[in-house]
């Protein structure tokens, strides 16, 4: 299977297919994304699935000459839909303060409503809508943006093909194809400084190795806010994996009241060096 | 796997009626578990939800001794969805059209299974005003909810302990556990202040900085930003000092300060 069939996907595919009995083969495929042997297999699935004192959830019956299939719904389908607090919190976040949705919302009655009607469900403090921005990303053409790396403060050019924008852990990120790389790379959002900005003049400078961070740990409830799998604490110190320098650094700041670098002293000496120079220039406001 | 997949459908259409459902109506009403022995029942049965669990669907045991109720299991986690199908002025189908169209633009990486669980328990309290109970940081809190914050990356309750708002870090709260009684209280507090903004503030700096640097790091402390015609040129007001100070050196190199007013505030930070 080239394409993960799990859950969510399931999920989909019966919010899907219930629009109607009968379906082009190639309608199915094309909307889901999916080859013709995932289909089978999703319908293998699905039609073994029993509800409401064995009734069968799904049936369906091939037909090879016109390619189509036909559907036969146990009205247990129409009412399976469940879309959950964690999911529609995180729509209503995004509707909030991306730009993209923002423009969204705005031209689309229903969007809007949808928006309107969470609104009662969700009482948010501290979202403010992202600044306007008058370009937004387009999935179908290749474009350039200007990004500032994390540890970095300027920023660098890159071409790209948007794939899609996500939300996760680290807050909005626009997944797309770097085109010089031929590579998929990630892009935090509110890192992204510049869109559609044709010339191409600063170098691209490519730091990327990974880092092993030992620290030493101020307050042990910081543990807390961390991903079980990004982490080991070997010795009371806290021990971590980065993809480059610039991410160690990133992190290592912007967490420094809970946690110290302790090795590698490159790491070490770089925040020792900003330190001592906020220092100095502190000094000058006595 | 096909089969796990056919058994979390068959558990999720069990539920969609909302009502408790005993140990033995799920065993019967699900074909693969109705052979199992007592033993293997149980074992498939928690293996499934905790499966669904990390999709969002909390099935929660639910035994209430002031009710007159049975006990049994119920489904959680779709609170919000499941009062608006309840609420005859929306129109459900064309939320839901809507909800597919955007989940066909963006893709949203679920969040870890606590903060799932988190996010839907704090929403149900806030909606029919329950008290919520948590440890916290090794100390046990009974508050009544008013609504969430969102800063710095991280998310924040808002809630009313002994009659003192506080915020309590999402990240830190565990076992949290809903009551049983609703319509408890009112929730007043629109803003959700965190304390340390109340006060007047401590910080004002003038600083030259490039605006794209600015805006790539600004959330990342709580601060106020007067208005001024030179792009690059800012004068911000704050009291998080350990923002600010994490502001500065993530910045590094690339502005100048003009004026710094408590720059004492700061040097106590440093440990050079």
């Amino acid at each position: 299977m080239s394409k993960k069939i799990d859950f969510n996907f399931l999920h989909n595919f019966l919010q899907f297919i219930q629009a109607k009995n009968k379906w082009k083969i190639s309608e199915i495929l094309d909307n889901l994304d999916i080859s013709f042997k995932e289909l089978i297999y999703i319908l293998d699935i699905v039609s073994q699935i029993y509800v409401d004192f064995d009734d069968v959830f799904v049936d369906y019956e091939i037909n090879k000459d016109t390619e189509e299939i036909n559907f036969l719904f146990n009205d247990s389908v129409y009412e399976l839909l469940s879309i959950n607090d964690s999911e529609l919190f995180n729509l209503y976040y995004l509707l909030t303060i991306e730009a993209n949705f923002l423009t969204l919302k705005e031209s689309n009655k229903e969007i809007m409503e949808f928006y309107n009607i969470l609104s009662k469900y969700f009482i948010i403090d501290g979202l403010f809508a992202s600044d306007d921005k008058s370009e937004s990303f387009s999935f179908e053409e290749i474009k350039t943006i200007e990004y500032i790396k994390l540890g970095k403060t300027e920023s660098q050019i890159y071409f790209v093909k948007p794939i899609a924008l996500k939300l996760n852990q680290d807050g909005k990120i626009l997944e797309a194809l770097d085109v010089e790389e031929n590579s998929i790379k990630t892009f935090l959002i509110e890192r992204i400084v510049g869109i559609n900005k044709e010339e191409n003049t600063k170098p691209k400078i490519s730091t990327r190795s990974a880092l092993k961070v030992k620290y030493k740990i101020h307050d042990t409830n910081f543990l807390k806010t961390l991903d079980n799998s990004t982490f080991k604490v070997i010795n009371d110190n806290l021990e971590m994996k980065f993809y480059s320098f610039e991410n160690a650094l990133d992190f290592s700041l912007k967490n420094i009241q809970y946690i110290n670098a302790i090795t590698p002293l490159k790491l070490v000496d770089e925040i020792k060096i900003r330190q001592s120079n906020l220092l100095e220039i502190l000094n000058e406001f006595n | 796997m096909k089969n796990v997949l056919k058994r979390l459908i068959e558990l999720i259409n069990l539920f969609k009626d909302d009502t408790k459902i005993s140990t033995n109506k799920i065993k019967d009403s699900i074909p693969d578990y109705r052979d199992l022995n007592e033993q293997a029942f149980r074992r498939a049965f928690e293996r499934d939800k905790s499966l669904l669990r990390s999709f969002g669907y909390l099935i929660e045991y639910s035994n209430d001794k002031w009710s007159h109720d049975e006990s049994g299991y119920t489904m959680g986690g779709s609170y919000v969805f499941n009062n608006i199908k309840k609420n005859e002025d929306i129109n459900v189908n064309s939320f839901v059209n809507t909800y597919l169209l955007l989940k066909n633009n963006i893709s949203l990486q679920r969040d870890n299974d606590k903060k799932t669980e988190i996010i839907s328990n704090i929403t149900k309290a806030i909606n029919e005003k329950r008290r919520l109970g948590f440890e916290y940081l090794s100390k046990y809190r009974k508050v009544k909810p008013q609504g969430l914050r969102f800063f710095n990356g991280s998310w924040y309750l808002g809630a009313i302990e002994s009659k003192k708002f506080k915020t309590f870090k999402l990240d830190y709260i565990e076992n949290l556990k809903l009551g049983n009684k609703a319509n408890l209280f009112t929730t007043e507090y629109k803003n959700m202040s965190f304390s340390w903004e109340d006060s007047d503030d401590l910080i004002s700096i003038e600083i030259n900085i490039p605006d794209n640097l600015y805006q790539v790091n600004k959330n990342i402390f709580s601060h106020k930003l007067a208005r001024s015609d030179k792009k690059d040129l800012k004068s911000i007001k704050t009291n998080d000092t350990y923002g600010l100070f994490k502001f500065l050196l993530l910045c590094h190199g690339s502005y100048k300060i003009i004026k710094f007013h408590n720059a004492h505030l700061l040097k106590d930070l440093i440990d050079v």
